[in-house]
This record gives structure tokens, C-alpha cells and sequence, in this order.
């Protein structure tokens, strides 16, 4: 997980969740988009992914995503909270996740029904 | 009636997406429908994982390239400028096969589904080697 820690770094952890910052080193703001730095969704996507491994202690990978809508935008900055509900079934584990602002839970950014392995 | 493939390599022109992610490096037209694209994964992709395999989230941002860059030629063809276009939302998203190590060429096919306003949905599936490793369905909103 070679972007973890540069994409963004944890400030609080607990079993459903973790409170987020966004750094602005990440070279992927040098192109997206120049001059205008917005996280890229899919590293939204990898962060949420990032999170559950650190959670269940094991990396996984997305193997369905049902449905994942990127509702506003995440910008370098941002400090967001995670809730993450997860269920283990076999060597699926069956995420719903959401990403919002740490301030305002009306603040959505993303909404995700995944499963992982 | 079906219109000659068109090739465009020169992919700044078409998506506003710059290195260290830019994730196509060819484009091809079919029809204002459909169109391919392909990736040629060098060894510091971004979407690389540590084991040298590119990451789920990769291939997702690849194959939203591929829509930004066939609504980017749609609207070269039309005279207008390229836009900023962001994933809306992904659906019946499904990882079929092995994803691809560095080395490998990732291709593309998209449709195009529907467009409302500035909002495409397409239809997609990500193959290498000719074997689909990946199919999903995405919504890109253009700014």
C-alpha cells in the first residue's frame, strides 16, 4: 500500500471507522487536474479499501462493486470520516462503506456497496 | 454504416488528466457509440500494487478515461473544447479475471449507454490478452 500515508493520514481509528485527512503531497495533484488538485474517485475507492484491510488485518481487493456513487467531490484538505460495516462471509467480506465530511454527516461524498476478498 | 476506426495517441488533446495519471495511451474511435482505448502499464503506475499487479481501482480509472476521451473526441469533432469530467457512479461492477502486472497492455471497450444533459453512462469491459478481466457500468459527468 505504497500510497498510504502520502494520500492521506489517519487522525482517529475505531472499530466502525476512522476520521480523515486529505494531504496535498500525493503527486497524482500534479495531474488531476493541474492547477485544480481533486482526488481522483478510484483513490477515494482505494482508501476505503485501504482502511478495511487495516481493519481485518489482511490486504483485500475489490472483487464486485455494487454500487459506488461519488456524491461530491474530495479535495486535498479534506478531513473526512469513514464508516465502514462489514460482514465476512467465507473469504468475502461484504462492505457498505460512506465518506463525509467530519463536520456535518449530511455532508455525503461517497456512498459504497462492495465486496472485497 | 460503419465509419473507417480512428487512432488518436496525442490523448492530452482529448482529457484534461495529466502524468502521473494519465491512464490511456491510445484512443480508438469506432462509432459515437463505441470506442477502445489501451494502456500500456509501465512499472511506476501509479495504480501498481506491491506486488507488480495494478490495483482494481486502476482499471476503473482507466476505462473512465477511455469515456472522458471518446466524449472529448465527440466534442473536438464538434469544435467545441475538452471538460473536466468526474465518475458519477459505478455499477454491477464485476472483476472477472487476473488483474494485469506492469509490462502488460490493458484494452478497453466502451458503449455508450445513454447521455442527459452532461451526464454519460456507459457500458464497459476491460480485457488483456483478449481475456475480460473486468466489466462495469459508469456514470461520467462532465463539468
Amino acid at each position: 500500500m505504497k500510497q498510504n500515508g502520502i494520500l492521506y493520514e489517519f487522525l482517529e481509528e475505531s472499530e466502525c471507522g476512522f476520521l480523515l485527512q486529505m494531504r496535498s503531497e500525493h503527486p497524482v495533484y500534479q495531474g488531476h487536474f493541474p492547477g485544480n488538485p481533486i482526488t481522483p474517485g478510484v483513490l477515494t475507492l482505494q482508501m476505503v479499501r485501504e482502511c478495511l484491510s487495516h481493519l481485518i488485518g489482511r490486504e483485500l481487493r475489490y472483487a464486485a462493486i455494487k454500487n459506488c456513487r461519488f456524491v461530491a467531490m474530495v479535495r486535498p484538505g479534506d478531513t473526512l470520516r469513514l464508516t465502514l460495516q462489514s460482514e465476512k462471509l467465507d473469504d468475502i467480506v461484504k462492505l457498505k462503506a460512506s465518506l463525509c465530511g467530519s463536520d456535518n454527516p449530511d455532508d455525503l461524498r461517497l456512498q459504497l456497496d462492495a465486496d472485497l476478498q | 454504416m460503419s465509419s473507417p476506426a480512428c487512432k488518436v495517441t496525442d490523448i492530452a488533446s482529448l482529457i484534461p488528466q495529466r502524468s502521473p495519471i494519465q491512464m490511456v495511451d491510445r484512443y480508438i474511435f469506432e462509432d459515437e457509440l463505441n470506442c477502445r482505448s489501451e494502456l500500456t502499464i509501465n512499472e511506476d503506475n501509479l495504480f501498481l500494487d506491491e506486488s507488480g499487479y495494478m490495483s482494481v481501482e486502476g482499471v476503473l480509472e482507466h476505462i473512465a478515461q477511455t469515456s472522458a476521451a471518446h466524449i472529448g473526441y465527440l466534442h473536438r469533432l464538434a469544435g467545441k473544447t475538452i471538460s473536466l469530467g468526474y465518475i458519477g457512479d459505478i455499477k454491477r461492477c464485476a472483476v472477472t479475471g487476473q488483474m494485469p502486472a506492469a509490462g502488460a497492455t490493458l484494452c478497453t471497450h466502451v458503449s455508450v449507454v445513454s447521455q442527459v444533459g452532461n451526464v454519460t453512462l456507459v457500458s464497459a469491459e476491460a480485457a488483456v490478452n483478449d481475456s475480460p478481466i473486468l466489466s462495469c457500468r459508469m456514470k461520467v459527468a462532465e463539468d
